[in-house]
């Protein structure tokens, strides 16, 4: 009695839910969509994709629901999918800006994967109704477009028509600045590197872009014979940064590079343009006087001397750059920077008459070289066992990002620090992307195996089939308004009936207005759809092995692809190490030929 | 710092900087396009993909049929409704047996305040008649101090399982403007 009433007393104080409210399958209000969008939130594309084609094969779709489909599926890098999807909605629905976004999306994926003219003719198409929050994006996506086909003209043209350079981001201002060198007009371009140059910085992005642009103006005036203005400019990248080395490297060519003419500002005054100013410590730093001054003999290895034959100014240039080349011989030595820097100090030495401190940095710069090669070749066994691209998407194996998922860093493997540039350039990244979605995708259908045989064991479990009647009857006219009547129109009440004779057992002859035989006509064939469930579990198993065989087959075509472009790419920067072990060793013999002959007098 | 992790930092920056602005490398020398080759398999692998897609549809919708018979399937699904809480850990239970546990890592705790999204967190088969379910949470608003107490709740009610597959949500939801967060239960079904 006590524990009833305790009882009784509990489920009073337990609030009871209302009735239950009713949705329509695939609206809005369904929780299975909300589902699928909760899992596109955390980035499960391929869940939320599966759900979203189990609801549309059950009811038809709502625009939200269709909407998300087109998102998911582009997030999961099924752009071919996406665009119909976005046309259809397209046709319905109001929001342009929204809709505007979405194809800029699909374009910079079909940049990103290598489809370029699909990429450009979507820009073009979708440039009629544009919205105007999204001009600035559009142009500059589209003139990185036309930037990788080769048609910087056209490009400038996208950038510069429309007269909004005030708005335009500075990865823009970058990518304008480059075109317009490329299209022959130089100090256009100059002077808009220069401006993102001196950029104020706010994010370790900029920074990047910062550093980046001064690098690509520096080596510009450097191939330009315009040492003066790219010392400047190299001066103002950030002694350490993804960006350092090649400056460094560009710092010491600038020094003994000739000065050439002083380059003209633009006229045009941006309140946004500051004098150059970093909190970060800068390569310009490097020159300062009393660290030149000082011992970086010392700090070459080089017992301090004087060329004679050399002018005061020239002995200095040569100090700066030797400042800037030590400081770069002590980085990474599998950058193709440092190697460079190893032969540049003794060339340099060489040219300005140090002969024989030139022979003794040869000497150490054969050595470097020689262990790089070797590194290079254990890099490319690497590759070519398949190891490079395993290590590199070893984690989150499982993750569904597709598209969407980003390299932030590389493993520490030798093969890595050789091919970083590759690494990162889209079509490695895009390829790795799609050997990663094969891998999780195989994962998948492997992990089904397990998956269909519960499936089986539940079928065949015995108390399945235990289920009564009454239950069955009262879920198939449960929340359903009968729309069938006996002959006194009153409403037909549906029952189990377990006293009928089974199938066959009723023998008594048929009335005479049942003898005509009625007209029935069959279907040709088998029908495909009256499956058993045990016959589509039959049928899941084969359409598994297919596809564990074609996933197979994808992952080792793209596992293919990535050894090819990372051995094209080591195969170049190994003939670069080759090329400068020739060098130095030449230019080792000429030096010993001439102090066999008497003739390396430098003092 | 030593020279080898100086250097991954750096090689990280550089991988991170050429992928968040997609335009670092843009520049000259411009990147190659893919050969034609890998086009090509791109298009396959997007073919591949829907198969799969398909695959997993047909067997997710078999296996529920399977394993949760329509006439017993009831689903749980959660929600977050009150803005910047982060729901830490989340239990449920039914008729008073062994509660189920959840815990929700930092992505899965932002993804249900990101589109109001809601997080299947199980199907259990239950007869049809009356059913008393408990829930239990632990969350943590975005912005509270390092030290301040988590905030708890639980929600007990009694609800009728119908002879169809029952929804229901539970909402983490603020019912008053001073109230604490707390559960809120609602049941739904389909209109089909």
């Amino acid at each position: 009695m006590r524990t009833s009433l305790i009882l009784l007393v509990a489920a009073l104080s337990a609030s009871t839910a209302h009735a239950a409210d009713v949705y329509v399958p695939g609206s809005k209000n369904d929780p299975n969509l909300r589902a699928a969008q909760y899992q596109s939130d955390e980035g499960r594309y391929f869940s939320s994709l599966t759900e979203l084609l189990r609801m549309d094969s059950e009811s038809k779709l709502s625009n939200d629901a269709r909407w998300l489909m087109a998102e998911d599926y582009l997030s999961f890098g099924m752009g071919n999918k996406a665009e119909p999807l976005y046309r259809d909605i397209a046709q319905t629905t109001e929001d342009q800006l929204l809709l505007g976004r979405a194809r800029l999306r699909l374009a910079e994926f079909s940049y990103q994967r290598g489809y370029l003219d699909e990429a450009r003719s979507a820009l073009l198409k979708m440039q009629e109704k544009l919205p105007k929050k999204l001009v600035e994006q559009w142009q500059d996506l589209l003139s990185r477009v036309l930037m990788a086909k080769g048609s910087y003209s056209e490009a400038v043209s996208v950038l510069t028509n429309l007269d909004n350079a005030g708005k335009q981001s500075q990865y823009t201002r970058y990518n304008l600045g480059v075109a317009l060198i490329n299209d022959g007009r130089a100090p256009q371009g100059r002077d808009l590197l220069d401006r993102v140059g001196r950029m104020r910085v706010m994010t370790l992005e900029d920074l990047a872009l910062r550093d980046k642009a001064n690098l690509t103006l520096g080596w510009h005036f450097l191939h330009n014979q315009l040492g003066g203005s790219a010392k400047a400019i190299f001066g103002r990248v950030r002694s350490q940064g993804p960006y350092s080395n090649r400056a460094l490297l560009g710092l010491g060519w600038a020094e003994l590079a000739p000065r050439g003419a002083k380059q003209e500002h633009s006229d045009v005054v941006n309140p946004e343009d500051q004098p150059f100013f970093s909190s970060f410590s800068t390569l310009g730093v490097l020159l300062r006087p009393g660290f030149v001054d000082n011992d970086i003999f010392k700090r070459a290895g080089l017992r301090n001397f004087r060329l004679e034959k050399l002018a005061k100014t020239e002995d200095a240039a040569l100090k700066r750059a030797l400042v800037a080349w030590v400081t770069l011989i002590n980085r990474d030595p599998m950058d193709p920077a440092v190697q460079e820097g190893w032969l540049a100090i003794p060339y340099s030495l060489d040219k300005l008459g140090a002969h024989t401190q030139a022979l003794q940095f040869y000497e150490k710069a054969v050595e470097q070289l020689e262990l790089n090669r070797k590194r290079a070749d254990a890099a490319m066994g690497s590759i070519k066992q398949g190891r490079m691209v395993d290590t590199i998407v070893k984690r989150d194996i499982d993750a569904e990002n597709g598209w969407t998922w980003r390299l932030t860093d590389l493993p520490d493997a030798p093969e890595t620090y050789y091919l970083q540039t590759l690494l990162a350039e889209h079509r490695f990244q895009e390829a790795l992307k799609n050997y990663r979605d094969t891998r999780m995708l195989a994962h998948n259908i492997d992990g089904w195996q397990d998956r269909i045989k519960a499936m089986e064991a539940a079928y065949q479990n015995p108390d399945r089939a235990n289920v009564s009647p009454d239950v069955l009857v009262k879920q198939a006219t449960e929340n359903k308004t009968p729309v069938w009547t006996d002959t006194n129109n009153a409403p037909t009440e549906l029952r189990s009936e377990d006293t009928l004779s089974v199938p066959g057992a009723y023998d008594k002859p048929l009335g005479e207005e049942s003898k005509a035989t009625p007209e029935v006509e069959l279907a040709s064939g088998t029908p495909t759809q009256a499956q058993s469930d045990h016959e589509k579990v039959e049928a899941l198993k084969g359409r598994l092995v297919t596809l564990q065989k074609s996933l197979a087959q994808a992952n080792d075509e793209q596992s293919k692809i990535l050894q090819t472009l990372a051995i094209k790419e080591l195969t170049g920067q190994k003939k670069q190490i080759e090329k400068y072990l020739v060098e130095a060793r030449f230019a080792l013999a000429r030096l010993y030929d001439r102090q066999m002959k008497g003739e390396l007098n430098d003092k | 710092m030593p020279l080898k992790s100086c250097r991954k930092a750096v090689r990280a920056l550089i991988v991170a900087a050429s992928c968040a602005t997609g335009t670092l490398w843009a520049a000259a020398p411009v990147q190659p396009p893919p050969e034609s080759g890998a086009l090509k398999l791109d298009q396959t692998i997007q073919d591949l993909k829907e198969e799969v897609l398909q695959f997993n549809s047909d067997a997710s919708a078999l296996e529920q049929n399977s394993l949760y018979p329509s006439y017993s399937r009831t689903s749980v699904f959660l929600g977050v409704r009150l803005s910047g809480l982060l729901i830490k850990e989340f239990s449920v239970t039914f008729d008073g047996g062994a509660p189920e546990k959840f815990t929700f890592d930092e992505i899965e705790s932002l993804a249900f305040l990101q589109n109001k999204g809601l997080r299947r967190v199980m199907r259990v088969n239950l007869e049809p008649g009356q059913h008393k379910i408990r829930a239990e949470f632990i969350a943590q608003f975005a912005d509270a101090k390092p030290d301040a107490l988590p905030i708890t709740g639980n929600l007990e009610a009694i609800f009728d399982k119908n002879y169809n597959n029952t929804d229901l949500g539970l909402m983490l939801v603020r019912t008053g403007f001073r109230a604490e967060p707390s559960l809120t239960l609602e049941q739904t079904r389909s209109a089909r």
